[in-house]
């Protein structure tokens, strides 16, 4: 191939990179993203290899992620696509998936309290009758039916620490049900093993692979490795079968075929991107497919398939089946990055993850935040969601994040019933001190200007608010922060343009605009035409001297109302 | 139009049409209540992961991975089938006991090839344990053996150890006696042997102990089966070689010194291991071979921070014969046996005096791998007080690789480089 050649497909890669990056001068409107709760047949039920799975994320997808070339240009020239279930915005609708809660609606102390759950968990006062062992994950365990006839799965804490999983599922459950996710009903739960009942026929795998019926011995030697209180009473985490038909996990890439609504990649769902920013704040590193699970429900006189996130007994300080062990959230388990700089290093660097003391609290388990880097966070296994997540997706995760006020933590740390008040104020702080910094990175790096609404006077005039989502987080403070706006027609016709500085009131009037957009006969052509009017703002806190980038809203005249109505934001800069 | 052309004007379609195309989301989905394939596939195909141009330039890197990948698809396959066969836990259950009682791990050296040890524990008492190995390997080499071990006499103040063992060694090197043997020299032998042997051991202080050990031993040389290299009977004679062309049995008596302080087996953080060991070897039936040996070995395994370990070694052993005796070749003190030097092929340097050193530094790679590079050097020599030199050190140097299992067995590669050249060696538990 001779060098002439080589030029011209170089020019023309150039040339079509550049009209495509181009784009249109006027704010494009997403169209509206189709609800995906719409009535279809169940897919089939399917499961998920652990081990293949682990081999599937760790080696296959590692390397075929590495050989695309146009994954990799995107990486390194900053261009990652974003996600394609995105709103004007910047918001998902609610769907099968993921409802807006918290993050639109500060919920009260009761709600986020209460979370997922509908009643009380099971009831203690009767029989718990075994009706399964659990032989997947690394916690012993069994499901049983209470005295109602609900079926919950009983897991336990291990032994020497008390409340460690137990607690880190509840509050985990909870926090994620706030920030949207769906859950299912966990409690945390307090019985004798008197109450417990082995139904006949109870199928047990043990762990040499051995099918065989459960008996009193195996009943025994499971609670004989279990935490029991001074009046021989467990403490147990019950997590209610949820309704529905079992289907399955979900996966973090491409679409379940047979599931009629699933039509966006799941590795392009805002949501699955965003929950790599929820699951480093919580330390929920065993992010595998195997920890999802698909139902099919009836919901409103539709069956669709409702898709959860569950399991979250290895949160927080947490392993499940102990503390968590030093290198969780700092490296995969095969992370080949590290291995190759540890390598190169011939151990001498070492890594600051390695040098974190030991446990303080059993209930706590092994967690910091001093440590902790939003982005840096890594699960056990390669997520392909996590791997596609864009600035954008990470700010939408992180208001949501931030969303969760000091008082709406404390209560939900409540929930968590830690024997220990120390463990639980422990807990709280790095809980809250990992919250802060993903709202200190995220808002340092995408202007944290939003729930821009458009608010009229009895004279017709309006005004343009807005929330310092720093400011509402505590980060910063009104007398620290001053604004400066633009405001422009597009396209880009730099038609008498507003601008002005301010702090303190969020507001922007629009009074003048309108005035001479609807009513001065010298802007008659405008008084008939469509056009955009664009918005944008820029702020600067004291602590530094340069302006953020802007945050650009778009208006749209309403010729016959003589006001504007907001059409959408925009951050790419 | 020239073939060029054309060529640029498809590109050109390629990467400006179509994703403009793919790029129109002008979604004509309706919120019905109930679905169609035919809007499934419009909504599919309108929300689609990749664009054309996505596809093209991604093709050449996928392609290149694509026989590669086929391969791995087919290696999750098999871990799939192995996972649901539950092949491995049914292997456990046959070979370990659920107490614990009783273990059978594989097991690989270069020496030998594969084999299984298989472990009884708590046999006569709780320290006690019951071994048996079997290892087959290329060209017949193989060794069988059978231990117990740590029986305890007079109430736990004496420990006594019985053994046996046969094996055969059908490729075993010989380059000639000194220092300046050669690579080029070399030659191979078949070693058969039987041994037995019968041990009374106390507990003399914290981490230490004294043994004393009689044993029987019969070893037949016999001509190597290795073809890359001549027969050592075809270069040497049994005048020139003691121990060469003849059956000889040696009854032994060996007075060992242990002192075992490292934190774990296996995988040590810290401590020592060291031994000590005099013998004395007399041949039964005839009178040629009589012989002393004194061997030292000392390890030592220093933590120097968050899992960084270094090893250092320094072992030494003398064989001396007594006046107008001998000693059988393969009883002469060895620089590269199994445990020793890598990097130098085993039986490379035989001498009545051998004396070597190793520093190893060991780090941590990720969870239970870990990565070493080494250093050894030594020397053989008929009197090594008088000739030692340390510009007659032999010298290798090295890294490799540990994977250390759950319970505590070591996997290693290891990869050393001397005068020689390049060696790997292989070993599992």
């Amino acid at each position: 191939m001779n060098i002439s050649l080589i030029i011209k497909i170089f020019l023309i890669f150039v040339s079509t990179t550049l009209m495509r990056c181009g784009g249109p001068k006027t704010f494009q409107v997403p169209p509206q993203i189709p609800d995906d709760r719409n009535h279809v047949p169940p897919p089939k039920s399917k499961s998920i290899h652990t081990y293949s799975e682990y081999f599937d994320k760790q080696i296959i997808l590692q390397i075929d992620e590495a050989v695309d070339l146009a994954r990799q240009y995107r990486n390194l020239t900053g261009t990652r696509k974003e996600a394609k279930n995105v709103d004007a915005f910047g918001e998902i609708p609610n769907s099968s998936w993921f409802t807006n809660r918290n993050g639109q609606r500060k919920m009260t102390l009761e709600e986020i309290k209460r979370g997922s759950n509908k009643n009380y968990g099971p009831d203690t006062s009767d029989v718990w009758v075994i009706i399964r062992a659990k032989t997947e994950g690394v916690t012993p365990g069994f499901s049983i039916r209470d005295s109602r006839g609900d079926t919950y799965l009983i897991k336990f804490d291990p032994l020497g620490y008390p409340g460690l999983a137990s607690g880190a599922e509840v509050i985990s459950t909870k926090l994620f049900y706030a920030m949207g996710y769906n859950t299912p009903e966990n409690y945390v739960v307090y019985f004798h093993p008197r109450r417990l009942e082995l139904s006949k026929n109870v199928k047990l795998t043990d762990k040499k692979g051995r099918t065989r019926f459960m008996n009193q011995q195996d009943l025994e030697e499971i609670l004989s490795g279990i935490e029991k209180l001074p009046d021989g009473s467990i403490r147990a985490l019950a997590s209610k079968l949820l309704d529905g038909k079992f289907i399955g996990p979900f996966r973090y890439k491409g679409v379940r075929k047979d599931d009629l609504n699933d039509f966006i990649p799941h590795h392009h769902r805002r949501e699955l991107r965003g929950l790599r920013i929820m699951a480093a704040w919580l330390n929920h590193f065993d992010t595998k497919d195997g920890n999802s699970l698909d139902m099919y429900v009836t919901e409103n006189g539709k069956c669709y398939v409702k898709h959860y996130l569950i399991d979250f007994g290895a949160t927080l300080g947490s392993a499940s089946h102990g503390p968590n062990h030093l290198w969780r959230g700092y490296q995969y388990d095969v992370d080949p990055g590290n291995i190759i700089g540890n390598i190169l290093t011939l151990g001498l660097y070492v890594r600051p993850w390695e040098k974190q003391k030991g446990v303080k609290y059993p209930s706590a388990g092994l967690f910091n935040a001093e440590l902790f880097e939003p982005m840096k966070y890594k699960p056990q296994v390669p997520n392909p969601a996590f791997e596609n997540l864009t600035l954008l997706d990470g700010y939408w995760a992180a208001k949501i994040v931030m969303s969760i006020s000091d008082e709406q933590l404390r209560a939900v740390m409540k929930e968590g019933q830690y024997s220990d008040p120390e463990a639980e104020e422990f807990l709280f702080q790095l809980i809250k001190e990992r919250r802060n910094k993903i709202g200190r990175y995220f808002f340092s790096r995408i202007t944290p200007l939003d729930n821009f609404t458009l608010k009229s006077g009895t004279d017709g005039s309006q005004s343009l608010k807005f929330e310092d989502l720093a400011i509402e987080g505590g980060l910063h403070t009104d007398k620290e922060t001053s604004y400066f706006y633009e405001i422009e027609m597009a396209p880009q016709q730099k038609l008498n343009i507003q601008a002005g500085e301010f702090s303190g009131d969020k507001s922007i009037s629009l009074s003048d605009l309108q005035k001479q957009l609807f009513f001065d006969p010298g802007f008659g052509e405008y008084q008939t035409k469509n056009y955009q009017i664009e918005v944008r703002i820029k702020l600067k806190r004291a602590i530094n001297s340069d302006w953020s980038q802007w945050v650009r809203v778009y208006l749209e005249p309403d010729i016959t109302q003589h006001k504007f109505k907001l059409i959408g934001v925009s951050r790419k800069n | 139009m020239r073939t060029n052309q054309l060529f640029f004007t498809i590109i050109f379609i390629f990467t400006i049409y179509f994703p403009i195309y793919s790029q129109n989301l002008d979604s004509t989905a309706s919120n019905s209540s109930q679905i169609d394939m035919a809007k499934v596939k419009e909504l599919r195909s309108q929300y689609k992961n990749r664009t054309t141009w996505d596809q093209i330039f991604a093709f050449p890197g996928k392609l290149l991975f694509f026989p590669f990948k086929l391969i791995l698809i087919g290696t999750k396959e098999a871990i799939i089938f192995i996972d649901e066969s539950k092949i491995i836990p049914k292997v456990q259950d046959f070979l370990i006991a659920d107490d614990g009682s009783r273990v059978a791990v594989p097991t690989y050296t270069s020496r030998i090839g594969v084999g299984i040890k298989y472990r009884q524990y708590r046999l006569l008492n709780p320290e006690s344990r019951l071994s048996f190995l079997v290892m087959y390997g290329l060209s017949q080499r193989q060794r069988y053996a059978i231990d117990l071990e740590r029986v305890s006499l007079l109430k736990d103040l004496f420990y006594s150890s019985y053994g046996g063992l046969y094996e055969k060694l059908t490729t075993e090197p010989f380059y000639g006696i000194g220092p300046d043997a050669r690579k080029e020299d070399r030659t191979n032998y078949t070693r058969e042997g039987v041994a037995t042997k019968i041990a009374l051991g106390v507990n003399i202080a914290k981490y230490t102990s004294f043994e004393t050990l009689l044993g029987f031993e019969l070893n037949n040389i016999l001509p190597g089966r290795s073809t890359s290299s001549p027969s050592t009977d075809e270069i040497y004679e049994s005048e020139t070689l003691p121990g060469l062309d003849s059956e000889v049995k040696l009854a032994k008596i060996e007075f060992k010194l242990l002192y075992l302080s490292i934190n774990r087996p296996g995988n040590p953080l810290s401590g020592f291991d060291a031994r000590a060991k005099f013998g004395y070897f007399q041949q039964i039936s005839d009178d040629q071979f009589k012989f002393f040996k004194y061997y030292f070995d000392v390890e030592q395994y220093i933590h120097l921070f968050y899992q960084r370990v270094l090893m250092l070694r320094i072992a030494a052993e003398f064989t001396e014969p007594l006046s107008g005796k001998q000693v059988p070749f393969y009883h002469l003190s060895e620089l590269s046996e199994d445990r020793s030097f890598r990097g130098l092929n085993r039986g490379r340097f035989r001498d009545w005096d051998m004396i070597m050193g190793t520093a190893e530094f060991r780090y941590p790679l990720s969870r239970s791998l870990e990565a070493m590079i080494f250093a050894d050097a030594g020397q053989v020599s008929s009197n090594i007080f008088e000739n030692f030199a340390s510009k007659n050190l032999e010298v290798s140097y090295g890294g490799g690789l540990r994977f250390i299992s759950g319970g505590g067995g070591v996997t290693k590669l290891e990869m050393g480089k001397s005068k020689d050249g390049f060696l790997v060696k292989f070993t599992l538990n």
